[in-house]
């Protein structure tokens, strides 16, 4: 974190980026929770006389194919479709980043253990690991969320046992220790902060990542199941009307990009930010 | 047309793009077929075909794959109209006594390396089919064949009124067992084209057999591709790359209106219908099961669902169907009289939130489809039409349906079944309704449908056996364990040059014997 | 270097058995019996007694360990065993579909490169100036499609509106192109950033400027210079993202019907097809080894800054996840 706090006064280039950013996320955070209340319709209201019925005045995104309103199902599955991404990131985040800074911190036979374990899982493509779980546990957004939590968190182990086992030689970790810190203390308040930007850039990055394999897991027929709103699904179910009905495809579509976009220009600044000399060429 | 010259251009360029739309030197004459090169490029999409590339007759529908590419030929086809049999390579075939039957077969013949088709080949054939394919051989259940020149007799266990049909299934292929080792890279037989290769992903190049025994194949080569899906074939049609399919219902409009393709119907004698499990929660109560049959409006489904590809059902069999009855039929939608049904049998609204409660406890049920035949969107219109009677559910998919209908944790299962297989109706009365019978989820049990099942299996006679599945519908509908919703069209898209293609060409059931003469112009 | 090889290699086994182990629980504890699976593509159910027949020959009534153990001994005898749903050998299922996984990544890796390395040459040069600005702009968008999406729509326009290429990718050479060109859509957004990126912090530091400044005209050489600088890291994230394909092509597979890797293991969960599936993830854990072993050496190799100290720390026995090197990628700066 505090990598770089001797700047005062004017807000730099990066700086203006990244709260730039900042907004843009939490407008559409606050957007996705307050989304359902500007539907006009019912957004489970099938109407099959309005089977993929374009756009109009009063139903501007057109209609699905059971005639329901693109529109309003959007909003209502704004809040599904992104926080299921955020709360994949998150629960990675803090399970990983445990598990890696103990591991890390500890060394041994549990460090040896635990990054084979995520070896193993890493060496499982992702896409696949996940569908093995959601086969296993049913399909449905819950169980996406465990599947992708279940191959998502080694990343982070691995990054912040690295990370750690750095820190660990730092001259502050001997001090800190030397004054008579117990091994927890010395985690918490030395380790752990100080490991954590490269992890916090890894969460950013992961969002718009988690919402595309949220949308692989709903074209393998694995997502939200009917009728329920979530963006990935809605693609999905346009593939069959997209040459007949392309509003039943564009819209989520466009939907989805823009999510994607918005959350990884924000991770950008942000790593550009905390690690102000390695402008983009960090990302992976 | 412009679009299709620049389609050329650029097949041009990329040098070996589809030989089936890149050849287009059309032949001076329909008639003078073999100085044509035309070549027909085709997807073999059985329904039932499983996945793998094998061509082993033994798994599963793959003989589908032999006999729609033309390398094999079975001894009866039925007639796609009328659904009656004709002989095939079996010229005369008559029934000695009830577990005997005595098949010529055709003369003449060989197979493509040149081997006799005499009957001791047809038995050798069909001895490995029904050890091997369990299916089928479950169906014939023959105790022994005999071979003498070109008359093969077959003895049967017990009484098989219907031989001749199940040997019209497109497992039940002759083949030349000498011919190789391994069945699954491809079969010898005796049909119009010779497999040349099979790829690793299943596609195969065929050739044209010169000495095919109905006339001069029309084609020179044939290309079929590995099994594609739905959305696959489209975009293939679309683009040229196929020269027929058969399409989706949903992706039928992209079609329509195009005078480059002609699209032909035919009713598959598939039906969609419910399962409703009387052994799990709520749909234990007669009562519900009884006001679920009023509570479907089948027309909405037709045309909401399947863009009126379709005719709604109240019944197993389609109306111009000889097994159908009018007597006797399923309820028609009435949704008053189901919310009255519902409650006079204690489901009432009793909490306000628009959905019925049973004793206090709120009624909601599971609707389980598999993703196919669009049961997808079934499931939701049900759901939509179950919320208008007041009653409450969730969806859930599965991967194998016959695994959840068998264990039975599901109020409401969507299916699709071709009810006439082999045009008959005992393929889907006895394993649906027969006592402990093999597809019976609901565990189904009626003494007189027991019965009458035992009946047909005995009774040859066409039009006795009519009657009798008449007869026993009304006992088949008692117990609202089923609710039959609509039957199907299917079509079939294909190129305005391709001629004598038949609409059911490649379908479960289709005549394959005119596959010699498709062509292009 | 020999024995750290070695060793690194040897991590092989103990990945392999773990992996298998987690592929078998998973599958064996997914609802759905193979048997009755089998049994029942064609839409009928099947007999009690042919799924207990079934299950009797491919030894699905035994214990989960029993079946574990057994598979085990199996393969230690070369034997991966045999296909549920194809009844082949699981070795042949896997030597038929994998060259062409492989294929499919090399292809698109190497258009992600002639892509990548032109457009993120150009946007350095005209840094920050319209033109890299729509370029990148275009990155976002490109970057943040679902890749089914990016697979579709390019069906559909060169294959059904352009007809420049086949829609069935399966059967024909050039069928390829279809889904190498849609991976190259996807990952070429990273590329062209990191490249642009890489590019321009080469250019701006000391020792080309001074190269510059001693008159030397020929710019196409001081973009080369900078490129191969550059290259390393670029070639690190190619190996890594080679790796990461030959596993994740799938859905990319199945919009194209391409028979690869991806869909037999999509293919193999749906059908819980236990030994392909289990001889699926073997070999996804030696090509995840292999690459990063390969990868390891190469930007050792190529980058001498960190050779030492690669080497070193190698013989530690440190393992290189992509984040270690990553790591050390940023302290050898």
């Amino acid at each position: 974190m505090g990598e770089k706090t001797g700047r005062t006064g004017k807000l730099d280039r990066s700086d203006k980026r990244f709260l730039f950013w900042s907004v843009a996320v939490l407008a559409l955070l606050i957007f996705s929770l307050l989304a359902p209340h500007l539907a006009s319709h019912d957004p489970y209201e099938i109407n099959l006389s309005l089977v993929t019925a374009p756009p109009d005045s009063e139903y501007w995104m057109g209609n699905d194919y059971v005639g329901r309103c693109i529109f309003c199902r959007l909003l209502h599955g704004a809040a599904r479709s992104i926080f299921a991404a955020v709360l994949v990131v998150m629960l990675s985040f803090v399970i990983g980043t445990l598990i890696g800074t103990v591991c890390g911190y500890a060394g041994g036979r549990i460090d040896i253990i635990v990054m084979r374990l995520v070896d193993a899982v890493q060496a499982f493509p992702n896409l696949i690991f996940s569908i093995s779980v959601a086969a296993m546990l049913g399909s449905g957004l819950k169980n996406c969320i465990i599947a992708m939590v279940i191959t998502g968190w080694t990343q982070y182990a691995r990054l912040a046992r690295t990370k750690v086992l750095d820190i660990k030689k730092k001259t502050y970790v001997r001090a800190a220790r030397v004054s008579g810190m117990s091994g927890l203390e010395i985690l918490l308040y030395t380790i752990l902060p100080n490991s954590l930007s490269p992890l916090i850039v890894a969460a950013s990055m992961h969002v718009g990542n988690a919402i595309l394999s949220f949308s692989g897991l709903s074209f393998l027929g694995l997502g939200s199941p009917p009728p329920y709103p979530e963006w990935g699904t809605m693609l999905n179910d346009g593939r069959s009307t997209f040459q007949t009905a392309p509003w039943t495809i564009l819209f989520p579509g466009a939907a989805i990009v823009l999510t994607v976009m918005i959350m990884g220009m924000f991770g950008d600044s942000l790593n550009a930010k905390l690690n102000p000399r390695k402008d983009e060429s960090n990302e992976i | 047309m412009k679009r299709k010259a620049k389609g050329l251009i650029c097949i041009a360029i990329l040098g070996s793009m589809l030989a089936g739309c890149g050849n287009k030197e059309v032949s001076t004459t329909a008639s003078d077929m073999k100085s044509g090169d035309v070549e027909l490029t085709y997807c073999v999409n059985s329904s039932n075909a499983s996945a793998g590339v094998t061509h082993d007759p033994a798994v599963d529908y793959t003989g589908s794959r032999s006999l729609f590419r033309g390398t094999c030929e079975t001894l009866f086809v039925l007639d796609d109209d009328t659904k009656e049999v004709k002989g095939f390579l079996c010229s005369d075939w008559k029934q000695t006594d009830d577990t005997t039957w005595t098949f010529t077969i055709r003369e003449g013949i060989t197979f493509t390396n040149g081997n006799p088709l005499d009957a001791e080949a047809c038995r050798a054939a069909l001895d490995y089919i029904f050890t091997n394919n369990t299916r089928l051989g479950t169906l014939a259940d023959v105790s022994s064949m005999e071979a003498d020149g070109q008359v093969l007799t077959v003895h049967t266990n017990k009484i098989c009124a219907i031989l001749p049909r199940i040997l019209s299934d497109s497992n039940a292929i002759i083949f030349d067992t000498t011919a190789s080792e391994d069945y699954s890279k491809g079969l010898v037989g005796t049909g119009p084209y010779i497999l040349d290769s099979v790829d690793a992903e299943g596609n195969c190049e065929l050739s044209r057999n010169e000495n095919y025994w109905q006339g001069m194949p029309a084609a020179s080569k044939v290309h079929t591709k590995a099994d594609l899906s739905a959305d696959a074939v489209t975009l293939a049609m679309q683009s040229g790359e196929l020269d027929w399919a058969s399409v989706s219902d949903s992706d039928l409009k992209l079609f329509e209106g195009n005078d480059d393709y002609v699209i032909s119907e035919y009713n598959g004698r598939r039906v969609y219908y419910l399962y409703v499990n009387p052994n799990y929660t709520f749909t234990q109560d007669p009562a519900l099961r009884e006001a679920l049959t009023y509570a479907f409006n089948r027309q909405e489904i037709v045309d909401g669902v399947y863009a009126g590809h379709g005719s709604t059902t109240r019944s197993i069999f389609t109306e111009d169907s000889q097994f159908y009855t009018e007597e006797y039929l399923q309820p028609d939608f009435d949704q008053n009289k189901a919310k009255e049904l519902l409650t006079a049998a204690g489901y009432t609204d009793t909490d306000g939130d628009g959905f019925v409660e049973k004793d206090g406890e709120p009624v909601k049920l599971n609707i389980t489809y598999y993703d196919k035949n669009g049961f997808k969107t079934l499931s939701e219109v049900i759901q939509s039409q179950l919320k208008a009677i007041g009653i409450d559910s969730e969806i859930t998919v599965t991967d194998s349906i016959a695994d959840t209908l068998m264990n039975g944790e599901y109020n409401l299962g969507t299916y699709g079944y071709n009810t006439e297989t082999l045009g008959d109706c005992y393929n889907y009365l006895q394993p649906v309704f027969g006592t402990g019978a093999t597809s019976n989820f609901t565990k189904f049990s009626n003494e007189n449908v027991d019965r009458l099942l035992d009946e047909l299996t005995v009774t040859a006679d066409e039009e006795q056996r009519a009657k009798i599945a008449q007869e026993m519908q009304q006992y088949l509908y008692t117990e609202n364990d089923h609710i039959y919703l609509m039957h199907v069209l299917n079509y079939q898209v294909a190129k305005k040059e391709v001629r004598n293609l038949t609409a059911q060409f490649g379908s479960d059931q289709g005549d394959a014997s005119i596959l010699w003469k498709i062509t292009k112009e | 270097m020999k024995k750290y090889i070695v060793k690194r290699l040897l991590w092989i086994i103990p990945i392999m058995l773990l992996i298998s182990f987690i592929a078998f629980s998973l599958m064996y504890l997914s609802p759905g019996d193979p048997a009755v699976i089998y049994l029942s593509q064609g839409g009928d159910a099947p007999a009690a007694e042919a799924v207990e027949e079934l299950q009797q020959k491919l030894g699905l009534d035994e214990s989960f360990f029993t079946q574990y153990i057994r598979w085990l001994g199996k393969l230690f005898h070369g034997d991966m065993g045999t296909s549920i749903f194809t009844g082949n050998p699981v070795k042949e299922e896997i030597l038929r579909y994998f060259p062409n996984t492989l294929k499919l990544t090399l292809l698109g890796m190497l258009l992600t490169l002639l892509i990548s390395i032109p457009l993120g040459v150009l946007c350095a040069i005209q840094e920050n100036r319209w033109l890299d600005l729509l370029i990148r702009g275009l990155t976002f968008v490109t970057g943040s499609l679902p890749g089914f999406f990016a697979a579709m729509l390019l069906t559909y326009f060169l294959g059904v509106r352009l007809k420049w290429l086949p829609t069935i990718s399966s059967g024909k050479r050039i069928g390829i192109l279809m889904p190498a060109l849609t991976l190259a859509l996807c990952l070429s957004a990273t590329y062209i950033r990191q490249i642009r990126a890489a590019v321009v912090k080469e250019l701006g530091e000391n020792y080309i400027r001074m190269e510059r400044a001693r008159g030397l005209k020929e710019r196409m050489v001081l973009y080369q210079g900078a490129l191969r600088s550059a290259m390393p890291s670029i070639m690190t994230v190619a190996g890594i993202n080679i790796g990461n394909l030959l596993g994740g092509t799938a859905i990319i597979e199945m919009v194209c019907t391409y028979q690869g890797m991806g869909r037999l293991a999509v293919d193999s969960i749906t059908n819980r097809d236990y030994p392909l599936m289990q001889g699926y993830v073997l070999v996804m854990a030696v090509v995840y080894v292999l690459v990063n072993l390969v990868v390891d050496i190469a930007y050792a190799y190529m980058d001498p800054r960190v050779k030492q100290e690669y080497i070193l720390e190698g013989m530690k026995g440190a393992e290189s996840g992509r984040k270690d090197r990553k790591n050390r990628k940023i302290r050898s700066e």
